[in-house]
């Protein structure tokens, strides 16, 4: 039974997932850009992500446009929204 | 020995670090630290993707270049950084994606890459490994460069011990270091090679040999399966 996945839980991921030494998940806001401008996160981190959450939730991208991609990933929200609809198993234990 | 094989290095500046204190000799023109690395000239976001040894390497490199702009530089290492090529292998093999942050820090030029972002130096820098003599030819590499202008150059070393799966009987505490070659240099370090000699290797990596020299301790004497190298500190 796999259950939404919170703005909250994907910026633990984040974090946890790409070293982010100095952040910490609640100083991410969940409606922030991650990416250049926001977050300041990068094409390697947007692969590394990508990677880690289909590997984590099991994601079934069957039919998922990848254009769509970076509308997604654009903030903690829409990328909550997005594994929350493509999520095959619960939540993984973050360390 | 033949003159031939052998050559000297002008050094103005000798930097070394390690994790663990008692590893580097001390004295000489050696400047030493352990512990934690400090790589605060990298910002947050790049530095975040810097293993140990590529903080050791910077904080050596920062050092030895301090007050300095635009420069030349080499970065050798025998292993590179086998422990994040080991996870992605493993991962290939049970038929996973490979992470695309181990791939890029994983390639032999990744230290020097960030060294030359954090630093905004577009200067030409060579990324070399040549097994268990990776020190010398690298420091070899560095003087090349140096003499085609008289000009500095950075030379950046370091190497961490293998995981378990990749490890041998040579142990490689997890260390790095960094030369500064400039003409204006006090000090010159004397390397002399033999490519004949039969003499038996010795269990520790040969920069830590030449660490010995620059540290003004006797002169270091290390033996590979491709000759034996003497370093001495004129």
């Amino acid at each position: 039974m796999v259950q939404d996945i919170s703005p909250a839980e994907i910026k633990r991921f984040i974090v946890a997932t790409l070293d982010l030494e100095d952040t910490k998940p609640e100083d991410i806001g969940d409606d922030e850009p991650l990416f250049a401008d926001g977050l300041g996160l990068d094409s390697i981190d947007a692969f590394e992500l990508g990677i880690a959450l289909k590997k984590a939730y099991r994601l079934d991208l069957e039919g998922a446009a990848q254009a769509s991609f970076a509308h997604h990933f654009r903030t903690p929200s829409t990328l909550a929204a997005f594994v929350t609809a493509r999520q095959s198993q619960p939540a993984p234990e973050l360390p | 020995m033949n003159a031939e094989n052998g050559f000297e290095v002008p050094l103005l500046r000798a930097v070394a670090w390690s994790l663990e204190p008692g590893i580097l000799g001390t004295g000489g023109m050696l400047e030493i630290s352990s512990g934690p690395p400090d790589a605060s000239l990298v910002e947050p976001l790049l530095r975040r993707r810097l293993s140990a040894l590529g903080k050791g390497m910077i904080h050596c490199a920062a050092r030895a270049s301090e007050g300095r702009g635009p420069l030349r530089a080499v970065f050798a290492s025998r292993h590179g950084e086998p422990a994040r090529a080991l996870p992605m292998l493993e991962d290939m093999a049970a038929g996973l994606d490979i992470s695309p942050t181990q791939f890029s820090m994983n390639v032999h030029n990744a230290v020097a890459g960030i060294w030359s972002i954090a630093r905004k130096d577009p200067s030409a820098i060579t990324a070399l490994g040549a097994g268990a003599e990776s020190f010398g030819w690298g420091l070899l590499e560095a003087l090349a460069l140096h003499q085609e202008d008289g000009g500095p150059v950075l030379f950046v070393f370091g190497d961490d011990a293998l995981p378990g799966l990749l490890s041998e009987s040579l142990p490689e505490p997890l260390h790095a270091l960094a030369l500064l070659l400039d003409g204006s240099a006090t000090f010159r370090l004397r390397v002399d090679r033999d490519p004949e000699s039969d003499a038996p290797y010795p269990a520790s990596p040969q920069s830590l040999h030449a660490l010995r020299a620059l540290a003004g301790e006797a002169p270091g004497a290390w033996a590979g399966p491709r000759g034996a190298w003497t370093f001495r500190l004129l």
